[in-house]
Order: structure tokens, then sequence, then C-alpha cells
């Protein structure tokens, strides 16, 4: 298990470094020029001075070479500044990052909360009306756009009935974006429950256990629920990722102060060591959450060992 | 029985929602919440050049000028300039009594430690070239002097600009802001990309001939308040969460009609939009192909439709309200809409609505501009241009354009783009090689005359900026739109009164007051 664990991290760490070396490629062939973009309120610089700006952020070197520099300096533990505003790109994206992952973790709750049951049941009732009915829904909460939601629940909440504040900052701002992620990413949950739950109703474990007598509740919870959990947790890992994404439309919508909207800022302006920054960090939560359920496994079915 | 339970249930939610709305109502009276798309980048004065940063910066710190709705130079920070003959050295004098918010004084010292900051090669400052080329600093009493490599008259007018603004020394500590100036409103704090406070700086005394409060601004707090999406900016605003709110086009066009709500423009902000050309390809290396495209436009259709109202038609490359704006002499130069004409030089070219020019109409994503864009298409065809419009992220606009310009062959290409600044200097930054996006016109008539307008001043310099808008209008290279056009939008309810825009679409808040 050690060697497994060991080993993995070391994956880990050569699926950063690749992200790492991608972005900081694929950032030099999307057009534009982070210091025109600088320069292009208000300030008129001459042709050597904005010659002077470049070689001063290390742009006028090759991309190859700006690559090889920023690999160091994240091996020395420094993301580099931001090219608007000279910040420290780790604490710009540290600062933040604990509010979208608060952003993920509740409206994970509230995905979750919806979607098991729902997609539990509708297996349960698969074929029938409730079925249909619940899988209709789910194909609509996967298909509403999740900045469309956002504005009429804020509009809704915050503006005609005055419950809740637009953008104060605060927890109370965490619930109408974690409720638009929950609900948009429940469906997906229930559609994939629902899914793994045919499979485990069609078992011979689950007829042996209907034919011993026991209970319907009893078979459902002890016999059905447990072997699909492996299932669940695959599909809980798969929706946090969609909803570290989808925390960036988001986040935009409720004036959530996360990393989604500061690498959205970021990536318009081509502001290169937040983008590589924000990538990193990403690819890290991603891949530590990869690492987390793959020990999950092994501790929900014994069955599983990792050499 | 299952009614009550429900009924009980839904007061029970109910309940806790009113709860946590408690905090939804309408900000403190004494405090401006003023909510926009973006936060500051920075609070370095000196490494920024973004709109939304000086916009914060302008209540923190001061200039050493300010400058009146005409570009009039008054007293700020320093109470006179005089400069040499030769126009290469300037003696500024300081105001006495200038505090910084920590206590110091801001004296000539000061002055000259941000000269010496922003034109640094190592600060790499985007702001550096408003100070033109400066060759030395020194400071003798209360007179900083300044002298420059070549001359360079616009640097008082900048002096009065937000680029120009200037910090005191304390706030720079190796790498970290701290944001000490001497303006009207101090530092509080700042939750990045959510909201930054500012206090009212109780020992301020006004000298901006634009402000009329000679003391502390009236309210205690300014508040500046991220909210990205226009919608939610507009709730905010509606719901008494935010005193001011930068709207949408459209909202802005709803709310000037709404009594309880007033809509802020910027008529002093110094922008100007216009149309260009890649006027290298043909047929628009021709003067007469590029006057074409402006007989075909007619600028009042995108004023009125486009921008409902809330821009005025300009037609000059110098915006108005800065020096060298004369919109009589510039339609005179200029084209003002005459569809006949345009079809008339066409037809002398071989091209007319039997047989179009075809083109490209590379644009970039403005709010409000798209209805501006199609419009103009219209026009276009209208005299047998048939134009494709191309959309483009700025950044991507941009570096587009900076190759399409350099063109000397390819599909013709019209273009719009726009400029600001407190001084028509902005002229050289366009149109002198290589010019923005290689928009530059190799010229030696025009690179005299850019150049040539440095070294003057007052009507001598009027004259000859005349003279260059006269050169650009008559041989077609711009085609002036309108005034204002981004960023210059702010809305508030109608029981505020006192607040401006000045130059560069910068707010001011010490005469705002909210009547109960």
């Amino acid at each position: 298990m050690t060697n497994y664990i060991i080993r993995r991290f070391i994956v880990a760490v050569a699926i950063l470094f690749a992200s790492i070396i991608g972005v900081s490629l694929l950032i030099h062939v999307v057009p534009g020029d982070p210091v025109i973009m600088m320069i292009a309120q208000n300030s008129n610089p001459s042709p050597e001075q904005i010659e002077n700006m470049r070689k001063a952020l290390g742009l006028d070197r090759p991309v190859w070479e700006q690559t090889v520099i920023y690999l160091g300096k994240v091996l020395s533990g420094d993301l580099g500044r931001s090219i608007f505003g000279s910040q420290s790109v780790a604490m710009l994206l540290f600062d933040r990052l604990p509010n979208t992952l608060a952003l993920a973790a509740a409206a994970m709750v509230i995905a979750t909360g919806i979607g098991l049951p729902l997609g539990f049941f509708a297996a349960y009732r698969q074929g029938t009306w409730i079925d249909s009915v619940l899988m209709v829904g789910a194909v609509l909460g996967v298909s509403i756009p999740q900045f469309w939601l956002g504005l009429i629940l804020l509009l809704f909440f915050s503006l005609t009935l005055e419950w809740l504040p637009v953008a104060s900052g605060d927890y109370r701002s965490l619930l109408l974006p974690a409720v638009t992620l929950g609900v948009t990413y429940s469906a997906i949950i229930a559609r994939m429950t629902r899914s793994a739950m045919i499979e485990v109703f069609t078992e011979d474990f689950i007829r042996t256990a209907r034919a011993k007598g026991l209970p319907e509740a009893l078979v459902l919870r002890r016999h059905a629920l447990k072997p699909s959990l492996i299932a669940v947790v695959t599909i809980i890992a798969v929706v946090f990722g969609y909803l570290m994404g989808g925390a960036v439309v988001v986040e935009n919508v409720f004036a959530w102060n996360g990393i989604g909207r500061i690498a959205l800022e970021s990536i318009n302006r081509r502001d290169y060591p937040m983008i590589q920054g924000f990538i990193l960090v990403f690819a890290t939560v991603i891949v530590l959450i990869s690492i987390l359920i793959d020990l999950a496994y092994a501790w929900l079915d014994p069955r599983i060992t990792y050499r | 029985m299952r009614y009550q339970c429900e009924l009980r249930r839904s007061l029970a939610v109910c309940t806790v929602l009113v709860g946590l709305g408690a905090g939804a109502a309408a900000a403190a009276t004494d405090t401006i919440i003023y909510a926009r798309p973006q936060d500051a980048d920075s609070l370095d004065a000196h490494k920024v050049s973004t709109t939304i940063s000086f916009q914060v910066m302008q209540q923190v710190y001061n200039t050493l000028f300010s400058l009146d709705d005409k570009g009039g130079i008054h007293p700020g920070m320093a109470e006179k300039w005089q400069v040499s003959d030769d126009g290469l050295t300037y003696r500024f004098t300081m105001r006495d009594g200038v505090m910084c918010h920590d206590g110091s004084t801001f004296d000539a010292a000061a002055a000259k430690w941000n000269f010496d900051r922003v034109t640094s090669p190592e600060t790499a400052s985007p702001n550096g070239s408003s100070y033109g080329e400066v060759a030395s600093t020194a400071v003798e009493g209360k007179d900083l002097i300044v002298t420059l490599k070549a001359a360079y008259s616009p640097l008082p007018a900048f002096l009065g600009g937000v680029l120009s603004i200037m910090m005191c020394p304390s706030a720079i500590q190796g790498e970290d802001v701290t944001a000490v100036g001497t303006g009207p409103w101090k530092y509080v704090s700042w939750d990045r990309n959510n909201e930054l406070v500012l206090e009212r700086n109780e020992g301020y005394k006004n000298v901006h001939p634009l402000i009329k409060n000679p003391g502390a601004p009236y309210m205690k707090r300014l508040v500046f308040k991220t909210i990205p999406e226009g919608p939610a900016r507009m709730a905010a605003l509606r719901s008494g969460e935010a005193t001011f709110a930068e709207p949408s086009l459209a909202d802005a066009a709803e709310l000037k009609n709404d009594p309880e709500y007033k809509v802020y423009t910027a008529p002093l902000s110094g922008q100007q939009a216009y149309v260009a050309f890649a006027h290298k390809i043909p047929p628009f290396d021709d003067p007469r192909a590029r006057r074409a495209v402006g007989y075909a436009i007619d600028r009042n259709a995108c004023v009125d439709i486009g921008f409902q109202g809330l821009v005025e038609a300009s037609a000059c490359p110098i915006a108005p309200g800065l020096v060298g704006h004369d919109g009589a002499k510039c339609e005179e130069w200029g084209t003002t809409y005459d569809p006949d004409k345009a079809k008339e030089i066409l037809a002398e070219l071989g091209y007319g609505l039997d047989k179009p020019l075809k083109a490209i109409f590379s644009v970039s994503q403005l709010q409000g501009w798209d209805e501006c864009h199609v419009i103009i298409q219209q026009q276009l065809k209208e005299v047998g241009i048939e134009a494709e419009i191309e959309t483009r992220q700025f950044a991507a606009w941009v570096d587009h354009m900076s190759k399409v310009n350099d063109m000397t062959e390819g599909t013709p290409t019209i273009w719009t783009m726009g400029m600001s600044g407190v001084d028509p200097d902005y002229l050289v930054f366009l149109w002198q090689r290589p010019g923005y996006a290689n928009q530059g016109i190799e010229d030696a008539t025009l690179d005299g005359m850019l150049r040539e307008q440095r070294a003057l001043t007052g009507e001598a310099r009027t004259a000859k900026l005349l003279d260059i808008q006269r050169f650009l209008l008559e041989n077609g290279y711009e085609i002036p739109l309108f005034s204002p056009g981004w960023f210059w939008l702010s809305a508030s309810k109608s029981n505020v009164d006192g607040f401006i825009q000045i130059q560069v679409a910068m707010p001011l808040f010490n005469d705002v007051q909210i009547k109960e």
C-alpha cells in the first residue's frame, strides 16, 4: 500500500509538471500580448518603453526559456508575480482557494443530497412513470445554463424577496451559488447513480437476499447500497472536478471571491503567471482528489488491494 | 394535519432565510458603496495603468496639478510651474501644508521620489511616458526641478491627470504597497476581488476646481465593491446594497427614464472612438476610398440608436474637452453623412451596388458597440461596401490588427478603436510609426507635426494640433465617431447628489451626499 501511494504521488508530480509545461506553451499560442493589454486603456508609451516593459517582465525571451525559468521558480516554491499589478500569484490564489473549495464542497453536499436519493429511487422504480419524471427532471437540470439559473435565483431571492444580499462576501453569499451549482450537478449525480444502481439490482446477491425473505429495506440498505458506493464515490470525484470548473462561471454571477473569477480575468488579459498559477493549483486539487478516491476504494471494498 | 405540517415547515424555511438576510438591507447612509465589474490590480500608482485601478487611486493619492472642465491647469499638490525657454527645464513649486495620511509632509523631495521611481527602467512603468524623457531631477527648497532630454509641453497637463498620480514615499516598502497618499480618502482595508474600504481624510483641504466641497468628503466611508455580472450590480443598486453601480448600456437607457434613478455619463472623459483602416491595403491606400467610408457613416445613428443617446457625436480625432478639439473645423475638414457622395466616389473607384467592395470590419468586444457596428455595416452596404463583421476578444483583436495593419495586400479592412487621455499627445502614440497595433502612418509631414507639437505651448500648440487633425481628416485616415464609450456609465438612486466623473472617466466622491 505504501509503495502504491509513493508511486501514485510520483505520477501526480509528473502530471503536474506536464500540465505546467503544457499550459506555458499553450498560453503563448493564444493571440494577445499582456504588455499591449496593460497599456491599452490609458497610457501612451513609446516603442522603446514597451520593449523595456517586455524585458522587465521576461517576455522578450523565447517561450522555452520562459518555461524553464518558470519551472525553476515553481520548484523553489515561487509562483511568480502577476503582470497586472505585480502581486504575488501564490498569495492571490491561496487567499481565494478556500472560498472556491468551500463553494465546491457546499455545492457537493447539495448535489449529492439531491442526486443520490433521486438516482437511487429512479433505479428502484426503473421503467415506471416515477423513473421517467425523475430522469426528465435530471435532463432539464443538466441542460439549465448555470449563469441563467444563478441570475434567476439572485434576482428572486435578493431583489424580489430581499432575503439574501447580492454580494455580501460572507457565508450568506454562499447559499445561492452553492444551490445553483448543486442543483445542476445533482442532475448528473442522479443519472449516474441510477445507472450504477440498475446494474447492482440485477446482481445475483440481490436476488438471493430477496429469496431469503429479507425485508426490502434491508436488501436495499445492506445489499444494494454498499456495493454501489464504489461507483458513487467515483461519481462524486468526477463531479467535484466539474464543480471546480463550474465554479468559474458561478463565482462571476454571484461575486463569490474564488480563484475561478480571478482565472477568468487573467485569461482575458493574458496575465501569464496568473494563468499558470491557476492551472497548477487547479490541477493539484484534482490530482489530490483522485489519489484520495483511490484510497477510498480500498477502504470501501477490502477486496481491493494496491501493490 | 399534513397541511399544518407543511405550513410549519415553510415558516421555518422563511425564518431561516429572513435571518440570513438580515444584512441584505441598504448600506449605511454615511457610506458610499460603488459597485463595479472588476477590482483594482494594485495600488502601486507606478505599476498599473488600468482605469479600474485608477478609480481607486484617484481617491487615495493626488496629482501635482488639477484640470478644469476645459483642460485648464490649476494647482494641486504643486502651486505653480515655470518652464525654461528651450522647454527642457521645469521648476515645480510645491504647495505648503500638503500632508500624507501617515502624517508626513508631501514636499519636493516626495515629488522627486515619484519622478525617479516611475521613470526608472527598473520600475518598467506603463505610465512612464506621461513624464516625458526625464534626464535628471533635483530639489531646491520648495521646488522640484525636472530636466528633460527633449521638449515636452504636455507635461503640466499630464501632471494634472490620473496617470501621473503621486504616492507618498512611505507607501512603498520593498515590494509591498500600503497606499499612503494625500487624497481625500484614506486606505482602510482591501479584501481583494471583494471590497476595498476607504475612510474620509478628515484633514483634507481641496483645491480641485471641479470639487465644490472645500474640506473633507461629506460621507464617512467609501467602499469599492466588485460585482462582475451586470444584472447582479443592478440588483445591488435597486436593493440599496450599492449607492452607485456601473450599469450596462441597456440598463442605463432604462434607468435614465426612471425618476427614481440618476445616470451619469463622463463628458470630460477624454475618450474618442473612431473608424480607421488597414491603410496600406488597396483600395484603402487611397484617401478617396477612406473618405467614401466616412461619407457613408452617420455617426448620429450610432449615438442615438446604438448608444441610446448616452454618448455624444464627435467629429474630431481629439476628444471634446481636450486642447485642440474644434468640432466646427473638424466637420469642415472631415466627412459628414452623405451617402450620395460616398456612392459617387466609389463609382470613380470602380465599385457600386452592382459591384460591391468586399471588406472585413474588424472589431473588438466592447459594451454597447455591437449595435453601432451593425449600424455602420448597414450604412456601408447602402453605398456598395459589403463589410463582414469579425469580432475578437480585445487581446486577440490587437494581435490580429497589428499584423493586418502592416500588410500591403489582402482583404480590405475597416476597424474601430478608441483612445483616451488628459492631453491630445496620444495622437503620437496612435499615429506615429509604429503606432498602436501598428496603425502609425509613414509620412514625414505628419511625423514632423507630431514632434513639433510637443515643443510648443499655448495657441501655437493648439494650431499645430489642428493641423495634425486636418491631415488625418482630409486624408481620411480617421473617421471620428463619438465620445466617450467605455467605463463611462454610472448610476445611483435619485436621492444621491454631488457625484461627478472627470478626465479619463475618474469618479469623484468629495461632494457626494445621500438624502434620507
